[in-house]
């Protein structure tokens, strides 16, 4: 239990600079061991560049970021090259050597390389040379080249770029279950319906900062529910709703009540005025229209 | 840097240019000394101890080599893989660097053994131990070319190393690089009859430094080309090599990634 609350990565007021343009502002950002982590935001937020600078690949302007409580920087990172792995933007493949080189040239145990290519299904093309794998293949290979040495933490941006649905299915499975057997995950990815099924945090970039860190279970509460009602006379429902203050709208042949409300008393209302109901379904939003809302939001 | 050393050692036996150097390399020797089959024992003693044009083709070998062994880790991403491994990205430049060198060395090496085999083949009238150069016999001239080609090799794979870290693409260092190394002796001798004033400085230029091997084969270059004696150009080459390797390194480690 113990391991469960050191820091894993830890991240203070982090700046970089590309010629005059400053693509992260003040960065701040921790998270402790065994999580999984959502990295996400538009289309250059800063998210590769964030990765890149907890890697030890990019000079920073400012900031300080530490791994397991040791320095990352360009000239020191030990921490990473000990107990990190990592794919970021594209596998780094070669294309005249196999999958299994590949393996070869980051591990020395062959058990651990069997693994690997048995969990994500890779036996029938790994000897084969890289240049002639497929894109999904070749993002495979990056992955397991990742994951491999059974690294502490490990730092995967798009890692879904080009899998097929059943990989992707295997891959959340593999996450979470390194997650539970103590390894910590970075993750950025634009598909958020699969990244929600996993996460256990997510935080949030834009335009190089950091918009909001929360857990899931905080998601859930600022995720707005609504009810939707489905009745033989939607007219006079809405009548009676809107008399009875609930914040209702019509919306198709549906009733949309736009706050989380007890469900009891807003059904009497409309079993008292003999109104028949068809269909009552509760929604939550999801992840991706949160985070969209509190997007537009920051824009207005 | 055992370990960086391994897998450079690895990557590199995998790709085909590597086993297809000293093929092509034995092919062009044995094409020149089928050529030379008819000439003059004194043609012949040249034509041997240059290793039938083996060094010349080794040092173009070598300038692909180096150039694609750097630039391909832009091209295929792969330098980020390697940047995680290490904490200083100047020990992956200075490891290839060895590499190259070290193949360099065994591909001298094939030349040699090419050369004595063609020449037991083609050149029966003049004979290992005629004297040539120097007073010395024929082996001895042919092994101290090899010698000192290796030892230039060491400058001109540094700057090679230079010229690909700071390109994007293996083509253009490749292209550079051998127009540098067969342009640039045109373009020092040049500047140092253009440029007489400004002789004792311009002669340390790092063109003036591949003469090396020359100046060996034909002693009179120091007086009319050079202006630098053997040890001089020995030093020179040296000195040129670590100033490449060291700009280069460092470019190497600031380049983006
Ligand atoms: N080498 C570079 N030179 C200049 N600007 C750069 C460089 N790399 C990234 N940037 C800029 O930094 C910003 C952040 O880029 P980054 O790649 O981190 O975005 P991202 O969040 O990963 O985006 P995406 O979702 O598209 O992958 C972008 O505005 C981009 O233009
Ligand atoms: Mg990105």
């Amino acid at each position: 239990m113990q391991r469960i609350q050191e820091s894993m990565v830890r991240v203070v007021g982090l700046r970089k600079t590309f010629g005059r343009r400053t693509v992260l502002h003040d960065v701040n950002f921790e998270f402790s061991a065994g999580k999984i982590v959502g990295l996400v935001g538009p289309n250059g937020a800063g998210k590769t560049t964030i990765m890149k600078a907890l890697l030890g690949l990019l000079a920073t302007d400012a900031g300080n970021i530490r791994i397991l409580s040791q320095p990352v920087s360009v000239t020191t990172h030990t921490v990473v090259t000990q107990q990190v792995g990592a794919l970021i933007e594209r596998p780094a493949i070669y294309p005249f050597l196999s999958g299994w080189q590949h393996l070869q040239l980051i591990t020395n145990s062959v058990a651990q390389m069997k693994w690997v290519v048995q969990v994500f299904q890779m036996e029938h093309y790994i000897y084969r040379p890289a240049k002639r794998y497929s894109l999904g293949m070749k993002q495979k290979l990056g992955i397991a080249m990742a994951l491999v040495n059974r690294p502490r933490l490990v730092i995967l941006d798009e890692p879904m770029n080009g899998l097929d649905p059943q990989s992707v299915k295997r891959l959340r499975h593999l996450i979470v279950q390194l997650a539970r057997e103590g390894t910590t995950f970075l993750i950025s990815s634009h598909i958020l319906s699969e990244l929600e099924k996993i996460i256990d945090t997510v935080i949030l970039i834009d335009q190089g900062q950091v918009l909001l860190q929360r857990t899931m279970a905080q998601f859930q509460e600022s995720a707005r529910q609504s009810l939707m009602i489905r009745t033989m006379e939607n007219a006079r429902a809405l009548r009676v709703l809107l008399q009875a203050d609930y914040p209702v709208i019509q919306r198709g042949s549906d009733l949309i009540v736009s706050k989380p409300v007890a469900l009891t008393p807003l059904l009497h209302i409309l079993l008292d005025a003999h109104i028949q109901i068809l269909k009552v379904n509760q929604y939550q939003e999801d992840l991706e229209t949160v985070l969209l809302r509190l997007l537009a939001e920051r824009k207005a | 840097m055992g370990q960086l050393l391994q897998q450079e050692i690895f990557k590199f036996r995998h790709q085909r240019l590597a086993w297809l150097a000293p093929v092509i390399l034995v092919l062009l020797q044995a094409g020149l000394a089928m050529t030379a089959h008819g000439v003059s024992v004194s043609d012949q003693k040249f034509y041997v101890s240059s290793a039938y044009g083996g060094f010349q083709w080794l040092t173009i070998l070598i300038i692909v080599i180096g150039a694609s062994c750097v630039t391909m880790e832009f091209e295929y991403g792969t330098i980020k893989q390697l940047a995680i491994q290490v904490n200083h990205r100047w020990t992956i430049f200075v490891g290839k660097y060895v590499l190259v060198l070290g193949y360099s060395v065994l591909l001298h090496g094939v030349v040699i053994l090419m050369t004595l085999l063609l020449k037991g083949s083609s050149g029966r009238n003049c004979s290992w131990q005629n004297i040539y150069l120097y007073h010395q016999s024929l082996l001895t001239n042919l092994v101290t070319n090899a010698a000192l080609d290796m030892y230039g090799g060491v400058m001109i794979v540094g700057l090679v190393f230079l010229l690909a870290s700071c390109s994007h693409n293996s083509a253009a260092a490749i292209a550079i690089g051998v127009g540098v190394c067969f342009v640039g002796e045109g373009v020092s001798s040049l500047l140092l009859q253009s440029f007489k004033s400004l002789l004792p400085v311009m002669k340390w230029n790092p063109f003036n430094m591949f003469f090396l091997q020359e100046e060996y084969g034909n002693p009179s270059y120091q007086q009319n080309v050079t202006h630098l004696t053997i040890q001089q150009l020995g030093v020179g080459n040296l000195v040129w090599a670590l100033f490449f390797v060291g700009v280069g390194a460092v470019i190497f480690s600031r380049r983006r990634i």
